[in-house]
Order: C-alpha cells, then sequence, then structure tokens
C-alpha cells in the first residue's frame, strides 16, 4: 500500500508537471520583471525613494495571485489528461482503489500549491509586508483556491480537457467575486463586508463542488 | 456437449446489453466461456466486440444484464476481479512518458505480492522488449507486448484481448502471437488453467489459437461453439444447376448465391440430408461438398444475416 501510493504520487507529479513548471515560470517572471523595473526606475530617478524590497514585495504578490489561478490547473489537470489519453483505462485495471488514485492527487496538488504559496509568502515575510490585521485578504485568497481547484477538480472529473476545466473554474471564480462585489455596492455593504461574502461563498462552493467530484469519480463505472 | 462434463465458465454474459443513446452496440448477449479454453471474439467493425470486452472488464456499466469474470460479479466487484483479470488492449493504455522497465516497475509495486517478477522477466527476454526505451517510442507490436507482458504479471485467470495484432506486419504478428501462446501454453502446464478471450479481425490468428469461437454481429451473438466442431459441421454445398432456374434452399442454409448456372450454399449442422434435400428438390447436374475456412464460414455468417435473399454474383 505504502509503494503502491508512492509509485503514484511519483506519476502524478510527472502529470502534474506542466502546471507546476507554469506556476514556476509565471512566479519567476513576476521577480524578473521587478528586478528591471526597479533597475530602470533606479536609473531614471535622481532621488529614487523606494527600496528593491518594495518590488520584491509587488513581485511576491504577483506570484500569490499566479499560484492561486494555478489551483485551476492543478484541479483540471487531475483526471482529464488521464482519460483523454486513455491512460485512465490503464490506471482503473491496476489494484489500488479509486479512493488512493484520488489521494494521490490531491496530495501531490497539494503540496505543489503549498509549496509555491509558502515561497511567495517567505519573500513577502522578508519585505515586511505581512501584517496581523490582513486576515480577510488571506482568507479570500485560500477560499478562491479552493473555489478554483475544487471547481475544476470535479469538472476534470468528466471532461477531457484540463485547459476547459480550469478555464470554467477561474470563469466561475470571477463571476463570484463579480456578483458578490456588484451586491455589496447594491447593498451598501460595509467595510469588508463583500469580501467575507466572497470568501465564504467560494469555500462552501469549492467544497461542495470538490466532494461531489470526488463521489462521482469513486462511483462511475467508466474510469 | 453434456452438461456434466462442462467445465465452470470463467467468463459468463447473461442477457448482455449495452445502449448508447438509441443506438443498442450490444443485444442481449449471452456467452459462456469454460475455464482453461481460448475464445475467439470475432465480428465486423461496429459489431459490438470492443464495448463487450470493455464491459467485461469493468471499464464500461451495462445497460443491462449480467457479467461474471473468474467468479467476480461485473462491475460491482472490479476491484476484487482486478487480480484476476488482464486486459491487452486494442492500443496500448500505458503512461506514453514511462519507460519499459518503469511500467514494469509502477505496476509491480502496485500489484506488490501477486505480481510475479520472475516470470515477468523471462516473458520480458520472449518478447525482446528494449527495457530503456520510452513507451511512446515502441514500434505498434513492441506496445502491444508490453500491454500483454503487463497483462499477465500478475498471472491472471483469465486475459481478454482485443484486436491485439490489428494493424501489425506479419512478423510483428507472428512475434506477438508466439509470446501469447507461449504465456497460455506455460499457465496450463503449470497447472492453472488461464483463459482466453480475444477479439480479432485476422481470422487465421483466431485459427490458430482458439478452442471455441463467438461471432458478433450488429450486437448480437450469432453463435458462439468450438472451433473444431463449427468447421466441421459449416459446409459450403456447390451444385451445378441444369438451368438458371429458382431454387429451393435446404434447412439449415446460413447463406446461398448464385453465379449463372452455378449454386453455393452454406449450411450449418451439416448433414448428408441437406445435399439430398438440394437434389431432390432443384434441378442439379452435379453437387460437390466443399470444406470451410474459418474466413470463409464468418463472411457466409455475416452476409446471409445481411442479405437473407440469395445473392445473384454477377459473372
Amino acid at each position: 500500500m505504502k509503494a503502491g501510493i508512492v509509485s503514484l504520487m511519483r506519476k502524478d507529479w510527472r502529470l502534474y508537471r506542466l502546471p507546476v513548471i507554469a506556476c514556476a515560470m509565471l512566479g519567476a517572471l513576476g521577480y524578473v520583471v521587478s528586478r528591471i523595473t526597479y533597475l530602470i526606475d533606479l536609473r531614471r530617478h535622481y532621488n529614487f525613494p523606494f527600496l528593491w524590497d518594495y518590488y520584491l514585495a509587488r513581485a511576491a504578490w504577483f506570484g500569490v495571485f499566479v499560484t492561486t489561478i494555478m489551483a485551476a490547473a492543478f484541479g483540471g489537470a487531475a483526471f482529464a489528461a488521464e482519460r483523454r489519453e486513455r491512460w485512465a483505462d490503464f490506471l482503473n485495471l491496476l489494484p489500488p482503489h479509486r479512493a488512493v488514485v484520488a489521494l494521490s492527487k490531491l496530495l501531490v496538488a497539494a503540496v505543489s500549491l503549498i509549496v509555491a504559496l509558502q515561497l511567495h509568502i517567505a519573500v513577502l515575510w522578508f519585505t515586511g509586508e505581512l501584517r496581523g490585521n490582513n486576515w480577510i485578504g488571506y482568507m479570500v485568497i485560500g477560499c478562491a483556491m479552493i473555489m478554483l481547484f475544487g471547481t475544476s477538480w470535479m469538472l476534470s472529473t468528466a471532461i477531457s480537457s484540463a485547459a476547459v476545466s480550469a478555464s470554467i473554474a477561474i470563469l466561475f471564480t470571477v463571476g463570484a467575486a463579480v456578483i458578490v462585489n456588484s451586491l455589496g455596492t447594491t447593498y451598501g455593504w460595509q467595510d469588508d463586508g463583500a469580501a467575507i461574502v466572497f470568501a465564504a461563498v467560494s469555500a462552501i462552493t469549492g467544497t461542495v463542488r470538490f466532494v461531489a467530484g470526488t463521489i462521482y469519480y469513486l462511483y462511475r463505472v467508466q474510469p | 456437449m453434456n452438461a456434466d462434463h462442462t467445465p465452470p465458465a470463467a467468463i459468463e454474459l447473461i442477457n448482455l446489453t449495452r445502449r448508447f443513446g438509441r443506438t443498442v452496440a450490444v443485444d442481449d448477449v449471452t456467452l459462456g466461456i469454460p475455464a482453461g479454453t481460448t475464445c475467439g471474439f470475432i465480428g465486423l467493425n461496429g459489431a459490438g466486440n470492443t464495448t463487450t470486452l470493455r464491459m467485461l472488464v469493468g471499464l464500461l456499466a451495462p445497460t443491462a444484464g449480467a457479467i461474471r469474470v473468474a467468479g467476480c460479479p461485473m462491475p460491482a466487484e472490479h476491484q476484487l476481479a482486478k487480480l484476476r483479470i488482464g486486459y491487452v488492449p486494442d492500443r496500448p493504455t500505458v503512461y506514453s512518458w514511462m519507460r519499459v522497465r518503469e511500467a514494469v516497475a509502477f505496476c509491480r509495486s502496485l500489484y506488490g505480492p501477486a505480481w510475479n517478477q520472475p516470470r515477468c522477466d523471462e516473458v520480458m527476454k520472449t518478447l525482446r522488449l528494449p527495457p530503456d526505451r520510452r513507451v511512446k517510442h515502441l514500434s505498434k507490436g513492441e506496445g502491444a507486448k508490453l500491454s500483454l507482458l503487463l497483462a499477465i504479471g500478475h498471472d491472471p485467470e483469465v486475459l481478454i484481448l482485443d484486436e491485439p495484432t490489428g494493424g501489425f506486419d506479419v512478423l510483428a504478428r507472428d512475434e506477438f502471437l508466439e509470446g501469447l501462446l507461449n504465456v497460455t501454453t506455460t499457465q496450463r502446464d503449470t497447472g492453472r488453467a488461464r483463459t482466453v478471450l480475444f477479439s480479432s479481425h485476422a481470422l487465421g490468428d483466431v485459427q490458430r489459437l482458439a478452442d471455441s469461437v463467438a461471432i458478433l454481429h450488429q450486437g448480437k451473438l450469432l453463435l458462439h461453439r468450438p472451433l473444431e466442431q463449427f468447421l466441421e459441421t459449416t459446409k459450403r454445398i456447390r451444385s451445378v444447376l441444369e438451368e438458371s432456374t429458382a431454387t429451393v434452399a435446404p434447412p439449415g442454409t446460413v447463406h446461398q448465391r448464385i453465379s449463372g448456372r452455378e449454386w453455393i450454399v452454406t449450411v450449418k449442422d451439416f448433414s448428408p440430408d441437406q445435399v439430398e434435400f438440394i437434389r431432390s428438390k432443384n434441378h442439379v447436374q452435379r453437387i460437390d461438398v466443399m470444406n470451410v475456412t474459418l474466413d470463409e464460414a464468418f463472411r457466409d455468417y455475416v452476409r446471409g444475416e445481411e442479405s437473407p435473399e440469395t445473392e445473384a454474383v454477377m459473372s
């Protein structure tokens, strides 16, 4: 069993290679662009008021944003590619129960996303950007990730395109954000009201979709 | 065959039906394949062979009916059946980035103690598979051999192959069939009966390997018989008519065609009475009874189903 899940995780690590590379490259791109911008600004202004940390923090926030969006890519890649290439047929005839197969995918995706997120958060901490009172912002990011991942995970159990699953998940999440924000403006919700409602909606919807997708995957006959 | 002497069926389909929307892909098929035998499953493209095999291995749910493979009702006991079934699909479904040895190691780690590594090494040598080549770089024949290797690594009781030699050249086909014969024969030598069900369009392969033959046409099972008996009892009766007149075919006619004054009737369950029937009811100059190959018998069965009326051949 232990050897089995390790093999499955190694296989899933290979399956997730594309979103991992995309996540790493886009995240790194933010830092490269920040550094270039910093050097340009440094040459332009005689009395340059900003520190490198300011630019670094902007790159880290961009990295957090990219990682959040990439949650949709990780969810979408979970089952869709395997089914499109018929690798799912092969896997379906091997002994591990589908629950173990799904667990392996979840672990690899979660570890990849958490590591990427932690790297950017570490940069934010290093630059002094992390404030203890910004918990609503962190909650919104976390809940949006749940919504993105859960939605694309569910879709990838039913359709054969990771890109389509991820795109629909992003559309759903952005749509939810726009609707909640409009409601907040219409009904005059105070301060962070819209953010809290969006976080709650995202967390609940994302979790429900993740569970629904998992149950569907576990109980249907087709791989 | 006497029921008392019939070995228990390793594969049982009872009134199996599968629909895709309004299309009936498999229509009320009932079939039993005794343990330790090899059955050739033949049919035209779209006859329902692949759909049936996918239901047998738990990759597709039946719309109606029951399936039992190696004692496991499918798809309910799919998890248990995995250890008893080996499946070779029509094209390799192994992860394309893996090397051959990585694919073997992957399966070994998932099967655990059920995996027979010494046997696997032996078969790998016999099949001459390149262990360091990636699956995506394997030829068609090598891909099928890898699928066969991975399907038998856990010594399954039932081996199911879906057109494994489709698109092969002659040598690749020979090598694959030798490998298949090797694994089935060795299994019989060890005392454990392995049941093999394979679908193929290469009827020569079926004739070479199979103990029995099942013909599926438009989703329906036309027949399932021991191959030897099938070929012994299916005959072509060739008559030369005195004049081109209407003909009266004997009972048991599967297919008939007329070309000028030559009238060829393919009959099942051949008996001399059928020849006498032709002689007595028709004006014939001469009658010959001819044996048929599996290929000819299959064609006549299928043509007979598609055009039950006499086929007139332009000469």
